[in-house]
């Protein structure tokens, strides 16, 4: 079958791909001409939470640590008013088999390709995703492929993203390194569609119903360690999956009152799409107008969608280096 | 440098040239290629840097383009430690050891 491979003709056939390669049909839940019905398409394709669990304790990720920094608490009330300064406890994502959260989401996506038959899984990452879908996948014997935005146009690698790739590759995954571009997304559909492989994308509700069990192991394990819920939680917030899995599973945990703090840094003059990284840094957005669940740092739509009564949602404007 | 069947290494391909890509990108970036490296089993008997060859990925697909690396190092680095980090341990444990005021003043 020889279709089009132009930029134009595959985003044509975007729907298409999407839905061979993800079994839903995003267009079902949507009403009207912006209405867009996110909690039925959790509840009808993603999968409950005690289900998740299970999956997540089978491939030996999630459960991880929180550990409370004495240190930084005595610090913190060093420098604080008197009567300020709460204490504080790191989740220790560093402990999941991939070495980060990301674990969560791909433990969810893997598993579904797994049981509909997917013969392997593809994934569009620059990050931690990538070794974590390629972790999970190697682990249910299935083939990845990686495909990254690794290099600039003068070939500078960002060294972060280049030692996911090799990660990846450690893993067992084919790893199609781009140059930085939109075209990430083209070459992503290209893949799915020769391969027929499961689109173990960040935006499926698996990966979205994978993060939710972080939200509940920390209300349950500061009930167990402190016999409260959490004041408040604080996550690195960049494309806002972490804040969103951790705001729905703190409210599936029954603790509605726990602030959550989405903590972004503020990477304005960097164009999203530049072809030259202008900053050894991982290469981040600034805004753009996108769909409430998804985008890139700091992702207002997120944070507007989980302000409900009893949450609040914060942007850390920190800044980056000249 | 030579590189036979067998070999893992890496080659590069343009995916988009300039003028094929996607309308929204910035003016610059429009006027540079999309490009990709890939690593893999090499599939000809035999090959130099700058061939035109085929590979076997990990997961099983064939791909073409130009040799540019056989057995590629991961030589990536994260540069020397930022010295502005260098005195943020000691500074923090001399506020926990004295406390912040007497380490303003002293």
């Amino acid at each position: 079958m020889n279709r089009a491979s132009d930029y134009a003709s595959v985003m044509a056939r975007r729907g298409e791909i999407m839905r061979r390669s993800v079994g839903i049909d995003y267009g079902s839940f949507s009403t009207g001409r912006l209405a867009f019905d996110y909690e039925r398409m959790m509840a009808e394709t993603g999968y409950p939470l005690d289900e998740v669990k299970r999956i997540q304790k089978g491939s030996n990720v999630g459960n991880t640590p929180l550990i409370e920094l004495k240190n930084l608490t005595a610090l913190v009330r060093k420098i604080s008013e008197p009567g300020r300064g709460a204490r504080i406890f790191v989740k220790d994502e560093a402990n999941n088999p991939a070495r980060s959260f990301k674990d969560r989401r791909a433990s969810l996506s893997v598993h579904n390709a797994m049981m509909k038959g997917y013969k392997g899984v593809v994934a569009a990452t620059s990050g931690n995703y990538g070794a974590a879908v390629a972790s999970q996948a190697a682990r249910e014997n299935l083939s990845s492929i990686i495909v990254q935005e690794v290099f600039d146009s003068r070939g500078f690698e960002q060294p972060e993203i280049a030692e996911k790739g090799r990660a990846c590759e450690a893993y067992g995954s084919e790893v199609l390194q781009l140059s930085v571009g939109p075209e990430l997304f083209y070459v992503f559909l290209l893949v799915l569609e020769e391969t027929g492989f499961f689109n173990a994308s960040l935006y499926t509700p698996f990966s979205v119903a994978g993060i939710e069990t972080l939200g509940t192991e920390i209300v349950e394990q500061a009930r167990e360690l402190t016999g409260r819920n959490p004041d408040a939680i604080i996550s690195t917030h960049a494309g806002g999956g972490i804040t969103t899995g951790t705001a729905r599973g703190v409210l599936k945990a029954g603790s509605p009152e726990t602030i959550i703090i989405g903590a972004s840094v503020n990477l304005q003059g960097l164009h999203h799409w530049s072809h030259r990284f202008r900053l050894p840094l991982r290469r981040l957005a600034r805004p753009f107008r996108c769909p409430p669940e998804r985008g890139q740092g700091p992702a207002l739509p997120r944070s507007l969608r989980y302000r409900e009564p009893g949450f609040r949602f914060l942007h850390y404007r920190g800044s980056c280096p000249a | 440098m030579e590189a036979c069947k067998g070999d893992w290494v890496q080659i590069y391909r343009v995916v988009l040239e300039p003028g094929e890509r996607a309308p929204q990108v910035p003016e610059d970036t429009a006027g540079v290629p999309l490009e990709m490296k890939v690593k893999g089993i090499l599939v000809e008997e035999t090959a130099v840097l700058g061939d035109e060859v085929t590979i076997e990925t990990a997961a099983g697909r064939k791909i073409k383009g130009k040799l540019v690396a056989i057995e590629p190092p991961y030589d990536v680095g994260f540069g020397p430690p930022p010295p502005e980090l260098r005195s943020v341990g000691p500074e923090l444990r001399s506020i926990l050891a004295e406390g912040w005021h007497d380490h303003e003043q002293g």
